[in-house]
């Protein structure tokens, strides 16, 4: 049926083309034609450039409104550090109180009205905190009254006095993760521009935003008529549209044809969407400075890198410095150029008394306040770039690169800056110190420093060398030295592990022995101190590090055994089960040492090292928790026992001279480590809360001249006091009892006995024969029934 | 005869007289002194409900949780979580715990709560590791120590390994 017309059709069509040629011909004339012609190659020509320019604004309008209405900018990730609690009872000292409100940005004032601002007198502090959004839910804007006494929280409630168990502050931002064009910024909505800041941008840089069409002819002529008569570019005539359009579409390049297309797009754009839509973009995507090679664009970020607050939390002068900054950067840079940029300022002041957006009064204030730029810059990769570089790490295992640098993501993680800052501060220091005293060659010692939670294996502070805000080679990560000493707590871990053969006080042999590998090589160990100790208690051949007695007990125990101890105590890098490795042939870094020993604080129990709690979506959804594990690796009660003679190792052994840098009160456990030729130096230790491990030697592999005591323990022991940790005390298992052991004769002794002194044994392994001096005060009867019965 | 008979009687109240003299206890030779001060009456076990017995030989007293001191701060995050729990909220509740735990990292009871949400969770390897974890913290609190060893069995139990189970179970029996 659909066909029949359609065939009909054709021929007709066909026969009325063949029609109308001849007729043409026949009305032509020869004056005419040629006018004719001419008029009709005109009108084609005409055509086709309208054609051609029709499909050429169509594809500026297709990219127009491709970009613009797609995913406008690539948002990096913006990483925060550990929220600070506050309750009552909290460890907290004024100073670092102090510190983490100005880390926040917040302002110190004589009354707190405003969100972000807290006074002080005495100890006795108020402050009013901004809301947050955490993974669990929003942390609302709170008024609050806090009174320190003795390093603690001694009183919190709400500032009337209401009741108040704990609050959060914010979550400090340490960094973000940006792509690698180096752009960041921090997206803002339209309504989260501050009215005075839309107001100075206006009057700046485009007073007639809200009625020219993109572009504004007019306003180009009165920038000319400006520029000339001041012989000088001091004004622009582009619009805001305009540099939206050269930023967000367009190339840098000056030439007629860009400024074309720039206008052209200036118009489609105007056309296509309104006045807050262009607005809200060009404030999020206008260039506002750099650092180092990270361009900040946007007002948020630029509020966030120049005064350390969000944009709604800035006054009038402030904010006439971002649009200062506007014209220029890098040239009106107030950290840099700060004159410049202060009469730039000014300038911007004065132009909005004189359109009258605000009074003459306002601006002579404003125009009187400090720049109020922070000091405080680089929080892109720069402060802390070996935690962000394990951040990134561990985040790669769950995200794409792209995810990380243009979704948005908001991710918590486990950094104290606190503990940071003092670790920081305290190999800085230390190694300045030790070069000195040494006598060693200047700036050629390095060094590393982990701290852990010691229950929680959450990462506190990750230092990855001398200069830690210098991104570089990352030693706490990828420094991978044979680690000496430190080996030894998992080989007598794994004789203290069969208590029928070894406790702490067995006499172990420390005499010399030589080994032969599967190569044939012979091996033959050495103490430090060059001397064999003969027959030692097991407690004592760990506390002074001996070689030789190490040796024989982990040859003893059997070299794969102590590999799989390893293994299940975290250490995922293979380890070559060689004679060697009982002293410390086996290299780790930093971390994995800190993961070693996570193990012993955490009374055998294993849980991975974290340096994330969890990833948030650009809208605040949660997307992903790194929880909590824990897996018990080792019985508790030889861990027991090992942390046990880990603190005799500080009390009494190698690891002594902590005692300059920590309170005699403050129990510690660890574990010094040296290598050959002096070539590493290492302490690994914990405290009741924390775990830290240091490395100290030279990126050449060149002998440091320091052996564990004499360099990574000063680093420790100053870290250590700085940070003011917790004293460790040792819950005993059930499976443990104290007994008195007389030392010489290793025999069961009586409390009160001469030189007797108490040591945990497994239940069980204790020394069954008495001394004579246990059996002095006790009949015949009891100490033979109980001996039988034992 | 009569006379026999008496004099047999008398004798025989002697005897029995003598004899209750020598097992008796000896006869008080002073009048006893009043102690000054009120008498404090003995306490009183409470009767048993009709129809309960108790059988203390066979069946140890039920031991209850002794209910911890927790900070204002610990005993808020708990309720908390708590409440999260109740709204079906399983992994709000856990990331309670946790904050509760970076307050106080050696409070057993905390790390018994998560034991517990996680084993609700399902995650029971999970669940039965952190209650050993609680259980190492513990020290002399029995009856925290017992909770964790029946969270252990049932965990062990919901993985199929019975033996495993009865050996906590028996742990948890030991511990009144």
């Amino acid at each position: 049926m659909a066909r029949t017309p359609t065939k009909k059709r054709r021929p007709a069509a066909r026969s009325g083309t063949r029609a109308k040629k001849p007729r043409r011909r026949g009305v032509s004339r020869p004056r005419g034609r040629v006018k004719r012609r001419w008029l009709a190659r005109l009108i084609a020509f005409g055509f086709l450039f309208s054609l051609v320019a029709g499909v050429y604004v169509l594809y500026l309008d297709h990219t127009v409104r491709t970009k613009f209405e797609g995913k406008r900018w690539a948002v990096p990730a913006r990483v925060y550090g550990r929220p600070l609690e506050l309750y009552a009872g909290a460890r907290l000292t004024g100073e670092q109180l102090q510190a983490e409100l100005r880390r926040l940005g917040y302002r110190k004032v004589a009354h707190p009205r405003q969100p972000a601002s807290w006074s002080q007198s005495g100890s006795r502090f108020l402050i009013r905190t901004r809301n947050f959004q955490f993974w669990d839910g929003a942390e609302p804007e709170q008024y609050i009254d806090l009174r320190l006494d003795g390093g603690r929280v001694a009183h919190l409630s709400q500032a009337d006095g209401a009741e108040l168990a704990l609050l959060r502050l914010e979550a400090p931002e340490i960094g973000s993760i940006y792509p690698a064009h180096n752009e960041d910024r921090v997206l803002v909505r339209r309504d989260q521009l501050p009215p005075g800041l839309v107001t100075a941008l206006l009057a700046v840089e485009d007073r007639t935003f809200h009625e020219h069409h993109g572009v504004d002819p007019r306003g180009i002529a009165r920038a000319l008529w400006a520029n000339l008569r001041a012989g000088a570019l001091v004004q622009g005539g582009s619009t805001l549209t305009q540099q939206l359009i050269k930023n967000f579409y367009l190339t840098r390049e000056r030439t007629l044809w860009r400024k074309l297309n720039e206008a052209v797009m200036a118009l489609l754009l105007d056309a296509r969407y309104g006045k807050d839509e262009i607005l809200g973009a060009y404030a999020n995507e206008i260039y506002l400075g750099q650092d180092g090679s990270r361009a900040i664009h946007g007002f948020g970020l630029a509020s966030d890198f120049y005064f350390n607050r969000p944009l709604g939390e800035l006054d009038l002068a402030r904010q006439a410095l971002l649009v200062a900054l506007v014209r220029g950067p890098s040239y009106y840079d107030p950290r840099r150029n700060p004159k410049r940029a202060r009469k730039r300022r000014d300038l911007v002041l004065r132009l909005l008394a004189e359109q009258g957006a605000i009074s003459q009064a306002e601006a002579r204030h404003a125009a009187a306040q400090p720049l109020g730029v922070t000091d405080q810059r680089g929080r892109g990769r720069g402060n802390f770039p070996a935690f962000m570089d394990l951040v990134r790490r561990q985040l790669h295992r769950d995200y794409r690169e792209e995810d990380l640098t243009s979704e948005g993501l908001r991710i918590f993680t486990t950094l104290d800056p606190w503990v940071q800052a003092h670790a920081e501060e305290a190999l800085g220091d230390r190694l300045g110190k030790l070069e000195k005293w040494n006598k060693l060659p200047a700036g050629k010692l390095e060094g590393s420093a982990v701290v852990v939670d010691a229950q929680g294996a959450e990462v506190l502070a990750l230092v990855g060398g001398r200069k830690a805000r210098f991104a570089g080679f990352n030693r706490a990560l990828d420094a991978v030295r044979p680690i000496g000493s430190l080996i030894k707590p998992v080989v007598y871990l794994a004789a203290l592990m069969e208590p029928a053969r070894y406790t702490l006080v067995t006499p172990l042999e420390d005499t010399g022995l030589t080994i032969r590998g599967g190569d044939g090589k012979a091996w033959t160990p050495r103490n430090y101190d060059r001397k064999e100790h003969g027959q030692v208690p097991l407690h004592r051949a760990l506390a002074n590090s001996y070689n030789l007695s190490t040796v024989r007990l982990g040859m003893d125990m059997g070299l794969g055994r102590v590999a799989d101890l390893l293994r299940e105590l975290g250490i995922s890098r293979p380890v070559e089960p060689v004679p060697a490795m009982l002293l410390g042939a086996l290299s780790l870094s930093p971390l994995e040492v800190a993961q070693l020993y996570q193990g012993f604080a955490g009374g055998g129990f294993y849980s991975p090292l974290r340096a994330i709690r969890e990833v948030l979506d650009a809208e605040g959804r949660p997307l992903q928790r790194y929880p909590l594990t824990v897996r018990q690796a080792v019985p508790g009660e030889a861990v027991y026992l090992l942390n046990r003679n880990l603190q005799e190792v500080v009390s009494e052994g190698t690891g002594k001279g902590l005692d300059r840098f920590l309170p005699s009160a403050l129990k510690v456990a660890g574990k010094t480590g040296t290598t050959d030729g002096l070539r590493d130096s290492w302490f690994a230790g914990f405290t009741g809360d924390k775990v830290a491990v240091v490395w100290v030697g030279r990126d050449d592999n060149r002998p440091a001249g320091l052996t564990g005591g004499t360099g990574a323990l000063q680093v420790w022991g100053d870290m250590m006091r700085r940070i003011a940790p917790l004293s460790l005390e040792l819950i005993s298992p059930e499976g443990v009892e104290t007994v008195w052991v007389e030392p010489h004769s290793m025999m069961r002794s009586g409390e009160g006995c001469e030189g007797a002194r108490p040591f945990p044994f497994i239940k069980g392994s204790a020394p069954r024969i008495h001394s004579s001096c246990s059996r002095g005060g006790e009949s015949g009867l009891g100490g033979f029934l109980r001996d039988l019965f034992q | 005869m009569k006379m026999n008979k008496l004099r047999s009687m008398f004798w025989s109240l002697c005897a029995v007289l003598l004899l209750q003299g020598c097992i008796g206890a000896p006869a008080r030779t002073s009048a006893p002194v009043r102690q000054p001060g009120p008498t404090v009456p003995p306490p009183v076990e409470p009767a048993a409900a009709p129809g309960e017995a108790r059988v203390r030989v066979y069946e140890p007293p039920q031991v209850a949780l002794a209910a911890p001191l927790h900070s204002k701060a610990v005993q808020a995050l708990l309720e908390r979580s708590e409440q999260q729990r109740l709204e079906s909220d399983l992994d709000g509740a856990v990331t309670t715990i946790e904050r509760a735990l970076r307050l106080e990292s050696r409070n057993a009871h905390l790390w018994n709560r998560l034991a517990h949400l996680r084993y609700e969770q399902g995650r029971r390897t999970l669940a039965a590791e952190l209650a050993a974890k609680s259980n190492a913290l513990a020290a002399r609190d029995l009856g925290l120590k017992r909770d964790n060893w029946l969270l252990i069995a049932a965990a062990r139990r919901s993985v199929g390994d019975a033996r495993g189970a009865r050996d906590a179970e028996r742990k948890a029996r030991t511990l009144y």
